[in-house]
């Protein structure tokens, strides 16, 4: 099979996931209306989609664990960052319960996630059972929202304040790096099932090692590489933004006294 | 000898660098004059003038903010697809088996031809035309290999050989500098690459392949003697002799070399009797010591060496 | 000597009591204004040492084959200039600056802690003497300004001069990562009412972003400059084969080395925006872009260090997505250049010398960016990296952009330190013999670079062109120490009898021109309102001011407390140095070294011990409470306790040890010995040093300081005893258990 092909035929309708996309925007429209902000949420059913049914879903699937580091990244943080962007400002997050709500567990959620996934075991374990990927997948999607609700809850007054933001931005991305560098020097396998692939159903792991030059040493560096790089872009940019808002706020007007 | 030869490739992956510096040069240009411009621009208009008061007082520019954020970033993404092409084509991923094996040392280059078996030091051979695989390993502290016209430089690590392409469209001779600080002697640690025609290269192989002459008697003779029966031998080797030593550079066909002491200075008689004396005075800090040769052991060692050929 | 006393009295330096003992006035000062001035002092002191070997260097080069100095003499020269330009003149003289100007633009008395202040102040000449003291000791250290190993490990520098070098520079690191602790404290805690966050001065606030940058890098030079030190001096293999890795020495030290450039870079970033719309008589164009892409700069410089290893052989997997980090890295720069620009465009600009100086140094960083970014096309690196390219574009960062920032500040803040005006003729002398001497030195290195000369060679053969290259970058350096000595004298010069200045000579719009040259002992007797970035441009121009910047976000107001502040920014910075030895150790031990492994561990034991550990942290916590309840008997059992426990752990921790000398592991066994007494050794240390808090509170609390409220230490203390408790858990996971599941 050469790269076009490929690409072209590795879409994987998965009727759950469909489904729960189809269930996702219904309930929104049921809830909110067409909301002036639900362009934001269809582009997190959108880039959920992409994640799970495209080619890369494919890939991740025993092949190539940097395609599976993309969909932990898509899942984890640039789906749920989405959704929360795409809930009318007005949506409150106050029925959290209290232990949810605290900044803490919010980070330890989004970092947590992160390296939990990546213990050797566990990381085999979801290429191995289909049951272990969609707990995987589904816990990805609640601890990502929990980490961006922090940051980005449709209320302002349930937000941590802008400079408090860049600071839980920053320590979650110096964590995540931590984990990416691993990754990347590491000698060792992560994720054994990737390195020594049991079977090939598609038939593309020549696909893979020659036209795409990928060793499995390199597959694991690129994996690394994209937690370490890619992934601290995701974050400046929600720290952008949030300078951004630091400074947007609207200005008083002159008092007159000292 | 080019007076600039980073711009100046003479091989498809030295080339292939110096395409991508035309046009990232090209692109900085442009950039450094648009912006200075601005710059001249504000010193000439905008100077204060005796009695004028302060200006308007204009506090940004949301629109043009976002246009000078992005335009850098489209630049940055071609600057990246355009290095990302480069990369593979000015480096391309090492032959399985390398052609040549060069270690550096403090203060001098070994090179080990791995098919034909070739032991030299400081001056590379190769075939005019034809790219070589080369594996860069390191026997002591890090060193950089650099022929500027040839390919790209490339540290040697200890415990970690790296590799590289080297490549002359045609035949020439180039020097090579060693690029990574190594310690007293890191400015002497040149090397001279010497492409052949393909028919020349072999037959300086087939040369070097040679063990060397027994020299037929008076001084050479007295001089390898001296040279097997002295601590010479600790380190250098000589083929056909006693001497087998890996330390310092193999002498087996020294006299054929064009350089001495990593290109310090011109390999001729009086230079290496220089050396020979004491070579401390030569390459301070090299790490062969003076023997206190007397006069006449330096003639007949000299004399010995230079039937090396 | 009475007649120095007497010039600083008349320019009110030095008040009229302390005449006697002015010496000591000056030197056990704890006023933010004089540490300020003594960390500039000690900077022109080291420039003076760095510029003769400036010197040395280029005279040696000026011809070719030249035997002027041995070759080992220019090695150490070589070193010692790069390492004395950076850490002893570059940080210092920034940090002095802040440290005088902060305070001032941000309406405090002094620094959050003027002693801590004092106190990382002396570490940089007791740094500075160490280092210099290793020349006395068989020789300075010859093995450039990054070290890097195997030539900086035993077998290659078997002289001390490596070990004093590693010393010296752990002290200044120390020492900065307390200035900056205090910057954050003092912009936080200290500021006046009115000062919100979002109306700090570019200057103060760049300082406020570096010095995050500071508490998070040093710490990571530390930890390697640790591994360096125990390699040598305990015969360990950290970056030495066999075993060791060259490699992990520069993933260390550039972690560390690329987010200096920046500590140094973003305080000079912050006088162009100061100083440039003074100038322009505008405000900067884009405060809020400006002030922003400081943080994203601070924020990747973190992630982009691999960019000095692109010749290494780390793949070419690894390098591209260091060429995508450090190409992005210029837009945030690039932004700042512009706005710099856009702020001189549509003003009208006065051609001060300080002015001078900024728009040099503004055209010359153009410059080094675009040179900057042609090293991040891994390609051109390939051939320009280690080349005299380089030291041209490096020397465009330090010298074109920086030196020439801190002069133009120089010629600005000098008179509201002294009183006393610079001589403008003397200024635009200076400024000119700069300009054409660092130009005619530099901008032909890139030739010579291209030329194909390697950096760090102290001679080279006549090749064509590099003679008269050479020797037109030695001449440059005349000029450019005629420039150099031209400003001390106009200094020395207008302290004896320079023109009075006002108060705000400059028409300038911040806080510190709104009190007297110098200003008094407290700096202000009153503040002005305060309620745009521009306080006295308001008060000039009642009738056109500057709108009003928020003040009323959560944020704004924001003033922790600065005890918990400081020990905070501790943890974070020892955070940084845990996660290099963690690492470390992970790296290491990746795949199993011959000789002692994790399973010689008894994990039983340590368990044990470990748990003492964790429940001391309850205890602290409960005397914590007890304190808030008043509760002080209570809170003396509790304090009593958690030393006990801290105890127990320690005593536990040399038992483990004595067992693991007993069966003959020692540090320099394998690398496996070696990462875990570094890693378990540094942890013990810390809670030692936690320990000796902890003591010191049981005395002061049963002599009854702690009846005193409010008793900030016990938190503080109780902050870092919870974080060396979290750092054991780390360790415990690492050391003991993860080895035990693989």
């Amino acid at each position: 099979m050469n790269t076009q092909q490929f690409l072209l035929s590795a879409w994987m309708w998965n009727p759950v996931v469909l489904a729960i996309a189809a269930a996702a925007l219904a309930l929104y429209l049921i809830a909110f209306r067409a909301a002036d902000r639900i362009g934001w949420f269809v582009l997190a059913l959108l880039v959920f989609l992409l994640t799970l049914v495209s080619p890369i879903n494919a890939l991740a699937d025993g092949y190539l664990f940097s395609a599976h580091m993309l969909q932990h990244i898509s899942l984890l943080l640039i789906v749920p960052g989405l959704l929360l962007v795409g809930l009318p400002r007005s949506f409150s997050l106050k029925w959290r319960p209290r232990i949810l709500a605290h900044p803490l567990a919010g980070w330890i959620a989004g970092v947590g996630a992160m390296w939990f996934w990546h213990w050797p075991t566990l990381c085999n374990a979801a290429v191995t059972s289909r049951s272990v990927y969609a707990v995987q997948t589904v816990s990805l999607l609640i601890l990502g929202t929990l980490f961006w609700s922090q940051v980005i809850a449709p209320r302002e007054a349930e937000r941590l304040s802008p400079p408090g933001a860049v600071l839980y931005l920053f320590s979650a991305c110096v964590s995540c790096s931590a984990l990416g560098i691993i990754l990347t020097f590491s000698p060792l396998t992560v994720c054994p099932v990737y390195a020594i692939p049991a079977a090939d159903p598609l038939g593309i792991t020549n696909m893979i090692r020659a036209d795409w030059a990928i060793t499995p040493e390199r597959d694991q560096q690129i994996g690394g590489l994209l937690m370490w790089v890619p992934m601290c872009l995701i974050y400046l940019g929600a720290i952008f933004a949030q300078i951004a808002r630091w400074f947007g706020e609207p200005a008083p007007a002159r008092t007159t006294s000292a | 000898m080019n007076a600039l030869p980073v711009l100046d490739p003479q091989s498809p992956q030295a080339r292939a660098i110096f395409h991508l510096a035309i046009v990232a040069g090209i692109i900085f240009a442009v950039i450094f004059a648009i912006v200075s411009g601005m710059v001249v621009y504000a010193l000439m208009r905008c100077r204060w003038r005796e009695g004028e008061g302060d200006p308007k007082q204009i506090a940004g520019n949301k629109t043009v903010e976002l246009v000078w954020t992005a335009i850098p970033f489209l630049i940055v993404v071609t600057l990246f697809v355009l290095t990302w092409k480069t990369m593979g084509a000015a480096d391309p991923p090492p032959a399985p088996e390398p052609d040549i094996v060069i270690t550096g040392h403090q203060w001098w280059w070994e090179a080990r031809y791995s098919k034909s078996g070739v032991v030299t030091a400081n001056e590379i051979h190769i075939p005019a035309g034809t790219p070589l695989s080369i594996r860069l390993e390191a026997a002591d502290v890090l060193h950089e290999f650099w022929v500027p016209e040839l390919s790209r430089k490339m540290t040697t690590v200890p415990g970690q050989p790296n590799n590289i392409w080297i490549q002359s469209d045609h035949p020439a001779t180039y020097l090579g500098v060693c690029s990574e600080f190594c310690g007293t002697q890191h400015a002497w640690m040149h090397f001279l690459v010497v492409a052949e025609a393909p028919a020349q290269f072999q037959a300086w192989e087939q040369a070097q392949l040679a063990p060397a002459k027994m020299p037929a008697g008076g001084n050479a003779a007295q001089g390898l003697a001296l040279f097997q029966q002295t601590s010479c031998i600790n380190c250098h080797a000589i083929k056909g002799t006693v001497a087998t030593a890996g330390v310092g550079p193999d002498l087996t066909h020294f006299a054929s070399r064009k350089k001495l002491g990593a290109g310090i200075a011109d390999n001729t008689p009086e230079n290496l009797q220089r050396w020979l004396a004491d070579p401390q005075q030569v390459k301070r800090g090299v790490k062969m010591p003076d023997y206190k040769f007397t006069e006449s052991q330096v003639t007949q060692l000299s004399a010995y060496l230079e039937t090396l050929q | 000597m009475n007649e120095i006393a007497a010039v600083l009295e008349r320019t009110g330096l030095l008040s009229p009591e302390e005449r006697e003992h002015w010496k000591m006035a000056w030197l056990s000062t704890v006023d933010h204004k004089r540490i300020g001035i003594l960390y500039m002092m000690t900077g022109l002191v080291f420039f003076v040492i760095g510029g003769i070997e400036a010197l040395l260097i280029r005279l040696q080069l000026a011809v070719p084959r030249s035997t002027l100095l041995h070759p080992d003499t220019y090695n150490m020269v070589f070193t010692m200039h790069g390492t004395t330009m950076i850490f002893l003149v570059a940080m210092p003289v920034l940090f002095g600056l802040a440290n005088y100007i902060v305070p001032l633009q941000i309406g405090a008395r002094d620094m959050a802690f003027p002693r801590l202040n004092a106190y990382s102040f002396w570490l940089v000449p007791f740094g500075g003497i160490l280092l210099h003291f290793s020349f006395l000791s068989g020789g300075a250290p010859a093995v450039g300004w990054f070290a890097y190993a195997p030539l900086s490990e035993t077998p290659y520098s078997s002289q001390s001069g490596v070990d004093y070098w590693a010393l010296s520079l752990l002290v200044l690191g120390i020492g900065s990562v307390g200035a900056n602790i205090n910057f954050i404290a003092t912009v936080l805690c200290s500021r006046a009412p009115q000062m919100t966050l979002r109306r700090l001065p570019l200057f103060s606030w760049m300082i406020f972003v570096n010095a995050f940058l500071v508490i998070l890098a040093l710490p990571v030079l530390n930890a390697g400059l640790v591994m360096l030190l125990i390699d040598r001096l305990l015969n360990t293999h950290f970056f030495l084969m066999p075993g060791g890795s060259a490699i992990m020495w520069q993933h260390i030290f550039w972690a560390f080395g690329h987010p200096e450039v920046y500590i140094v870079a973003i305080p000079a970033f912050g006088l162009l925006s100061e100083i440039i719309p003074v100038f322009s008589r505008k405000p900067i164009f884009g405060y809020e872009f400006v002030a922003g892409s400081t943080v994203a700069i601070a924020f990747l410089s973190l992630g982009v260090w691999a960019h000095h290893m692109f010749t290494v052989g780390l793949g070419h997997t690894i390098d591209l997505f260091f060429v995508a980090s450090s190409m992005l890295i210029a837009i945030p720069t690039g932004v700042k250049v512009l706005n710099w620009s856009a702020t001189m465009i549509g003003g009208r600009i006065h051609f001060d010398t300080p002015m001078l100086f900024c728009i040099a140094a503004l055209v010359q960083f153009l410059l080094a960016g675009l040179t900057g970014v042609s090293h991040a096309v891994a390609p051109l690196d390939w051939q320009t990296k280690n080349s005299y390219y380089l030291v041209a574009h490096f020397h465009f960062v330090f010298v074109g952009l920086i030196v020439f920032a801190i002069l133009g500040a120089l010629h600005y803040w000098v008179p509201k330190m002294s009183g006393r005006m610079l001589s403008e003729r003397l200024g635009k002398w200076t400024f000119w013999l700069m300009v054409i001497g660092f130009n005619m030195t530099f901008i032909t290195q890139h030739f010579l670079g291209l030329a194909g000369m390697p950096r760090r060679v102290f001679t080279y053969s006549d090749l064509p062109g590099w003679g008269w290259m050479n020797m037109v970058a030695t001449v440059g350096t005349f000029f450019m120490t005629a420039a150099s000595l031209l400003f001390v004298w106009n200094l020395i010069v207008s302290l004896l009898n320079g023109r009075k200045a006002t108060d705000n000579p400059w028409n300038a719009w911040t806080l510190e021109w709104a009190t007297t040259s110098p200003p008094p002992h407290e700096n202000f007797r009153a503040l002005p309102p305060i309620q745009s970035r521009r306080p006295l441009w308001d008060i000039a121009h009642p009738d056109r001011p500057d709108p009003v910047v928020g003040s009323r976000g959560r944020i704004d107001q924001f003033k922790p407390e600065k005890n918990k502040t400081s020990i905070i920014c501790f943890i974070l910075s020892e955070t940084g140095f845990f996660g290099v030895l963690i690492l470390a150790f992970l790296y290491y031990n990746a795949s199993p070294q011959p000789g002692p492994n994790s399973h010689e561990l008894d994990l039983l034991t340590t368990g044990l011990f470990s748990i003492c550990l964790f429940a001391s942290s309850f205890t602290i916590w409960r005397a914590e409470t007890g304190l808030r309840n008043n509760q002080q008997r209570r809170m003396i059992g509790w304090l009593g306790a958690t030393i006990v426990l801290g105890g127990i752990f320690i005593a536990g921790q040399g038992f483990e040890y004595w067992h693991l000398f007993k069966s003959g592991v020692s540090v320099s066994s394998n690398l496996f010995a070696t990462t875990f007494f570094t890693l378990t050794g540094f942890h013990g240390l810390h809670v030692c040093v936690g320990l000796i808090a902890l003591l010191i509170l049981l005395g002061l609390a049963l002599a009854g300081d702690s009846r005193k409220k409010p008793w900030p230490a016990l938190d503080a203390v109780g902050l870092y005893w919870h974080f060396v408790d979290v750092v054991w858990v780390f360790v415990l996971s690492v050391v003991y258990i993860l080895p035990r599941l693989q």
